[in-house]
């Protein structure tokens, strides 16, 4: 502790550090503020498109093909899918949730409906008897994203979840914000945080680090984590003030909204909360690691710039694997990047999932700690008259 | 011995620059190192308190062989602090967080941060920031800072760099006292003959070796000491046996066989030579200087 302090005063009192919290605290906070002012497709758009496809389908499909007892059933189906969508607009463009209070009768409940939407489209890929099969599935979703848009509304269903009309509702812009921190966004950071904090005493403050009595390993890792927690409380800061500054201008949406996260092979529906709050735990370790990384780098380059560029490039590893075989779920390098994984990239793989996320991360922890148990040995730092000590 | 180096030998690649260093200095004592530039004696520092690879040797303190080993010298740096540069201050910090960082690190927050800063003077600008100071405030900081630290070894190079006459006289009368604490102090410095003033021991390097130890203790033989060119110091006839004249410059006549009148004539001699002063003393640093890095004639 008696080190810590002034380690930290030191990093704090470092205008360049400043500059940065200040720059992330600004775009993190003011994110909500920035995304609202995009144009994005809102869901009853969306349903409005699906509703004249459906149309189109009528007119471009035979109505011969329609005479089979097959060709009737999907003919009857596919105009109760031009019902279930009309009422869906009418209950999106009122508002008010999952049904419209007074309606209920007449506009029946969104989530009910869109049940009933992809069982249809699932019994219309079973018909393998229909003569415009095919033809009638050029409109539709594949099964995979219909069996996924049955589990989101199950999701809904169970937990009495309404349907979000509005696609920048807080919880969604808190769902897209984590998913840019956790992304290349994390490793620049951690990158330019620790790109410097051996090089400048190296350079600027020799003659009084040199000889304290703490190891190089001690002060490596003291300083890895102090630029970790002041990363994070930043960035845990900045996320709070931009959820509760979307929410004083929209109080639509819920944290407990699902969105979907792959599991291995198949998705699953999580709550936005969970999502969130498991999303920034990995980008946390991940985290610790690359500032782990970046600063052990800077003690052996002691130039901020080859630094950045080499840890950022590791961010880039993992698209090897989209050329190259990763040979398998096992492959520490697949865990890189924490995207992929939770959005199914690799889900062809097979079986890549959290746990060994979590394995891989503590294995590049041990690797690094190996790694520099050497480099602090054996690599002479600070150019100059003197060669340094071998330990 | 508290510090003990036995044959130590340094080199850059095939550069010896020290070889087969040997000494022991007990505790309360205060060693002068000097030599001239790029004789070796910040690498002696920094191989002592192994900031640099040692090619053969060993280093003890208080009789315990501290070896290149990790937590070997972790364990040194808690017993030995280097003189900082003062360039390499933090210039975003006030000299009193210089001195409180020093203290916390080493002696845990224990010690009286006040007192460190009246007894050198250093109230005036001490909550300053560094990048205010001049060379010699920082200097007095860098000094500061080795006094909280409070270590029982204190490698102190250049110590009187930039400092005035009032505080290189505040300075050597401190290290005197931190002396009695029982501290070892060794300090590099180019100004000999305050060296005289506190110094117990002078050690000179030369040819990769501590050639010459001066110890101001023993007692030593006293000498007419002035300045005259090598025109006057030829015209001098009747100098007694070993009579020291070094640099072309410096005349040392020892007065061992002279009787009172003799010494008195030959100090008017020297006057009247030139010489703006004539003292009588044994040799000093300065002399002991002159003699083993510019020669001498006889």
């Amino acid at each position: 502790m008696r080190l810590f302090r002034w380690e930290t005063l030191k990093v704090l009192r470092d205008w360049k550090v400043r500059i940065l919290l200040a720059a992330l605290i600004l775009f993190v906070a003011t994110y909500s503020t920035l995304y609202q002012n995009r144009s994005v497709e809102l869901p009853i758009e969306e349903t409005r498109a699906q509703y004249t496809d459906t149309q189109d389908l009528f007119r471009a499909i035979p109505q011969e093909h329609f005479e089979t007892e097959t060709g009737q059933d999907i003919y009857d189906r596919l105009a109760r899918q031009q019902s279930i969508l009309g009422m869906q607009r009418y209950i999106l463009s009122e508002k008010e949730g999952n049904t419209v209070e007074g309606l209920e009768e007449i506009v029946s409940d969104y989530v009910d409906q869109g049940i009933e939407m992809a069982e249809n489209q699932l019994y219309f890929h079973a018909a393998d008897d229909f003569e415009s099969q095919e033809l009638l599935l050029t409109f539709m979703p594949s099964e995979i994203e219909i069996n996924n848009r049955l589990k989101f509304l199950n999701y809904l269903k169970e937990n009495d979840v309404a349907i979000d009309w509005n696609p920048m509702s807080p919880s969604l812009v808190l769902y897209t914000l984590v998913n840019i921190i956790a992304g290349v966004f994390i490793y620049i950071i951690a990158a330019i945080f620790g790109a410097d904090r051996f090089s400048r005493d190296q350079e600027n403050n020799w003659s009084i680090t040199q000889g304290l009595p703490y190891t190089w390993k001690f002060q490596w890792r003291q300083r890895t984590f102090i630029s970790w927690v002041l990363i994070w409380m930043t960035l845990i800061i900045g996320i709070l003030i931009s959820y509760f500054v979307s929410r004083l201008s929209t109080d639509t949406g819920t944290l407990m909204y699902p969105v979907q996260l792959y599991d291995g092979e198949s998705a699953v529906y999580i709550s936005i909360l969970q999502y969130v709050v498991m999303t920034l735990l990995l980008a946390m370790a991940l985290s610790y690691v690359i500032i782990k990384l970046s600063t052990g780098l800077s003690w052996v380059f002691r130039n901020i710039y080859l630094t950045i560029t080499i840890v950022v490039a590791i961010f880039f590893i993992p698209y090897i694997f989209t050329i190259i075989s990763p040979l398998g779920s096992w492959n520490p390098f697949l865990y890189i990047q924490l995207l992929p994984m939770l959005e199914g990239e690799w889900a062809d793989i097979g079986n890549v999932n959290i746990v060994k996320m979590l394995i891989a991360i503590a294995l590049f922890y041990i690797l690094i700690e190996i790694l520099f148990h050497f480099i602090f040995k054996l690599i002479p730092t600070r150019t100059g008259r003197l060669e340094r000590r071998k330990n | 011995m508290p510090l003990e180096i036995k044959d130590l030998t340094i080199s850059y690649g095939n550069h010896v620059v020290l070889e087969s260093i040997n000494f022991s200095i007990p505790d309360g004592n205060i060693i002068g190192l000097v030599a001239p530039n790029g004789t070796g004696k910040t690498t002696l520092f920094n191989a002592i308190i192994r900031f640099i690879p040692i090619n053969k040797g060993e280093i003890r303190v208080d009789g315990q062989a501290y070896k290149n080993t990790t937590k070997d010298v972790r364990a040194l740096h808690e017993k030995i602090t280097f003189f900082p540069d003062q360039a390499e201050l933090y210039e975003n910090f006030s000299g009193y967080e210089h001195i409180e960082m020093y203290r916390d690190i080493w002696k845990g927050g224990k010690g009286d941060i006040d007192a460190i800063v009246d007894r050198l003077n250093m109230a005036g600008y001490v909550g300053d920031k560094v990048n205010s100071y001049s060379l010699g405030m920082r200097q007095r900081l860098c000094f500061a800072m080795m006094m909280a630290a409070d270590t029982k070894i204190m490698f102190m190079d250049e110590i009187m760099n930039g400092l005035d006459p009032v505080n290189v006289e505040l300075v050597s009368r401190i290290l005197q006292e931190v002396k009695q604490e029982g501290k070892i102090i060794i300090v590099a410095s180019h100004l000999l003959e305050n060296l005289d003033d506190y110094a117990d021991q002078i050690y000179f390097l030369n040819n990769k070796d501590i050639y010459y130890t001066y110890d101001r203790k023993d007692a030593q033989e006293n000498f007419i000491k002035g300045n005259i060119g090598p025109e006057h110091y030829q015209s001098i006839d009747t100098l007694p046996e070993g009579t020291l004249y070094l640099n072309r410059q410096r005349i040392c006549i020892p007065t061992k066989t002279l009787t009172d009148a003799d010494k008195l004539k030959l100090m008017n001699r020297l006057q009247e030579g030139g010489s703006e002063s004539v003292t009588i003393g044994p040799l000093g640093t300065y002399e002991h200087y002159l003699r083993i890095y510019k020669g001498v004639e006889s």
